[in-house]
């Protein structure tokens, strides 16, 4: 995680440094907003990943650890298959779709997309 | 054996269609990926010849105007958006747990959520050629305001538009999955500087799209409010400013030139460090590199732009200038990596040195472009075509094949012929420098990209004939790797868990992995974690 940290604040300071380089030399609205975006979302995984660490303990971040050292640790449930993500994809493109061709068909996709997403939760359970 | 493991034991692995489609193995999802892209390659590739035959000779009329403008829309957008960046994606979720030693990705459904709404977005960009106004007609980049209903009215657009904004949702899905599963399922030893190089590269390339993608689809969503809710944002006659829109437009668009090849940058540091039997030469200048070229790839956009007047040339042309140095790093370190190696010269080998040789040539040109008095002489012309498909095809391409044939034996336990895979190179090799070298001397000479015809003008004729004949060379090559595969596939010569002997953790694993991914893992002590287990007298890790 705290190479992960680094990263973060690495590219969060250098999209900070370059928006305001890019200002001084061009003073371009335009692209130093794009600029500071990018810096803002660098800046926001940045204290994500900070506030994340204070809870991680990772065999992964721990250079002497063995792979038996996890044993026992739940990490969480794979679902093997899924025919509700082919569903809930089918949701979005309906969604998209309409948008060029009709509402009617995004408010469908909406549903679909719904009803698909609330079984893909159901299923986790 | 971790609790992950256990857990996936009790799995039953299912075969048949239906078992396949609901799938959210990573495996699957990948090889589903990498299928699907190069079926999309097979489709964006017949499109580029029959443009090479349009333009063999001066006044071919094989394809008129509004078709050949469809014809290199489709092969633009299919080459980028469906088959060498998701290419890449499908490799990453075949690969990345197996090289972190994790047993799925963080989010498996949404893993294949993502797979489909690709499927569906590519689609939907081809039905455009089903429409009575046929496909999108406006490039890959579709500038305002050519791509405005007024000038573009068919509904094709309309559905190039819609089917990107669904590829756009999917890759930003796909990345958010690739940084979690990296930064939270490693395996207990597989600290971050012990990963991959294959697997940082993905790390970049995700944080890449996760910066460019949005901008994108911004740029998508306001042209679509532009064209039906009575919008103004590109429409200079209303206020609004078509400059924008390549502001929108680059900011994505130069980045995801470097999402389509980092991934491929990942492969060609796999393949040589096990084909010259020697760790990765400057492993932490490889990393450091990749994410010095996506930092970078952020602040080059309007190099696109020089002749619009608009920007700020210098700046742009003192960052790109930049760019060339950690890509210079990375050709060291390979070259690094290659030296005083005991070089193994196989079809993966041949490959990623058919990379080498084509990208620098295409980094070459770059670096020239990267010039705004160069770029204003070589703006629209075939130069730039040259340049793009040294990067894209001699480079990333080359990349593709030199991973199909690395992990081919990985991923289905059957070799592929060596004999036709030395004959798919050649043939590849040489069609791709005769159908794109000849463009840089009729970019120079100013022959116009994007038309479906020319003058009859001194050496033109011959350099285009020469071209197109490349091309079909090319096809060839391709033809020859289709039946290579299948044959193989047939023959069924079992490669075994490791027939190159490789170093990360898919080569300790089986072929193909079960589905866990994992019976036992190895202690992970460098980034060579099997290499280290097979010859724990050798164990160390990188030679920097």
């Amino acid at each position: 995680m705290k190479s992960g940290i680094v990263l973060f604040i690495s590219s969060a300071i250098f999209g900070l440094l370059i928006s305001a380089i890019y200002w001084s030399s061009s003073h371009d609205r335009t692209g130093t907003t794009l600029l500071g975006i990018m810096a803002a979302a660098l800046v926001f995984g940045a204290c994500y990943m900070l506030l994340a660490e204070r809870h991680a303990d990772l065999g992964g971040d721990r250079p002497d650890a063995s792979p038996g050292d996890e044993r026992g640790v739940r990490i969480g449930v794979f679902t093997v298959r899924s025919a509700w993500t082919i569903i809930a994809a089918a949701g979005g493109a309906l969604v998209l779709w309409g948008l060029a061709i009709s509402w009617t068909l995004t408010a469908v996709g909406f549903a679909v997309l719904a009803y698909a997403v609330a079984r893909l939760i159901i299923e986790s359970r | 054996m971790s609790t992950a493991s256990a857990m996936l034991d009790a799995r039953v692995v299912e075969h048949g269609i239906i078992a396949w489609l609901t799938s959210t193995d990573h495996k699957r999802v990948g090889i589903l990926y990498m299928t699907t892209s190069l079926g999309f390659f097979c489709v964006a590739g017949m499109l580029a010849l029959v443009m090479r035959a349009q333009l063999a000779q001066p006044g071919e009329t094989l394809v008129g105007p509004q078709a050949y403008a469809q014809l290199f829309t489709l092969h633009g957008t299919a080459m980028i958006f469906l088959v060498i960046a998701p290419f890449g994606f499908g490799l990453a979720n075949y690969l990345i747990p197996l090289q972190i030693g994790a047993a799925d990705m963080a989010f498996p459904r949404v893993n294949a959520f993502t797979y489909w709404l690709f499927l569906l977005g590519g689609l939907t960009i081809f039905a455009g050629a089903a429409t009575n106004g046929g496909a999108a007609s406006t490039g890959w980049t579709a500038f305002a305001p050519l791509s405005d209903i007024r000038i573009s009215t068919g509904f094709g657009q309309d559905l190039w538009l819609v089917g990107l904004l669904m590829t756009s949702i999917s890759a930003i899905l796909t990345a958010v999955n690739f940084i979690t599963t990296t930064f939270l399922y490693r395996a207990p030893g597989m600290t971050m500087w012990r990963i991959p190089i294959f697997t940082w590269e993905m790390l970049a390339t995700s944080l890449l799209v996760l910066m460019a993608f949005p901008t994108f689809a911004t740029d998508l969503a306001l042209l679509f409010i532009d064209r039906h809710l009575g919008g103004h944002f590109f429409d200079a006659s209303a206020g609004g400013n078509p400059i924008l829109y390549q502001h929108l437009f680059w900011f994505f668009g130069h980045p995801e030139v470097y999402i389509m090849i980092l991934p491929y940058f990942g492969i060609i540091s796999e393949v040589v460090a096990v084909f010259s039997r020697k760790p990765i030469f400057g492993y932490t200048g490889l990393v450091l590199s990749a994410f010095a070229i996506a930092g970078l790839s952020m602040g080059v956009w309007a190099h696109h732009m020089f002749t619009t007047g608009a920007v700020d040339n210098a700046f742009f042309s003192a960052v790109s200038f930049l760019i060339a140095v950690p890509t210079g790093i990375k050709f060291f370190n390979w070259i690094g990596t290659m030296w005083r190696g005991s070089l193994w010269l196989s079809t993966p080998m041949l490959f990623a040195i058919g990379f080498m040789l084509n990208f620098l040539i295409g980094g070459i040109s770059g670096v020239m472009v990267a010039s705004p008095p160069i770029d204003f002489h070589a703006e629209d012309s075939y130069f730039l075509v040259a340049h793009l498909h040294y990067v894209l095809a001699g480079g990333s391409l080359f990349a593709l094949f030199a991973a199909a044939y690395f992990w081919f034996p990985k991923i289905y336990c059957v070799l592929l012929s060596e004999r036709l895979g030395r004959w798919c190179f050649a043939l590849l090799f040489l069609g791709f420098n005769v159908t794109f070298f000849p463009m840089h001397l009729l970019g120079v000479m100013g022959m116009p990209r994007r038309v479906e015809t020319y003058p009859d003008l001194p050496g033109w004729g011959a350099l285009n004939v020469l071209s197109t004949v490349g091309s079909v060379i090319m096809a060839i090559g391709v033809i020859l790797f289709i039946y290579d595969v299948v044959t193989s596939l047939r023959r069924r010569r079992t490669a075994g868990g490791d027939p190159w002997g490789g170093y990360s953790l898919e080569w300790w694993t089986s072929s193909p992995p079960p589905e866990h991914n994992f019976d036992s893992l190895p202690p992970i002590r460098s980034e060579r974690p099997a290499f280290d287990a097979r010859h724990p007298e050798l164990a160390g890790g990188s030679d920097t």
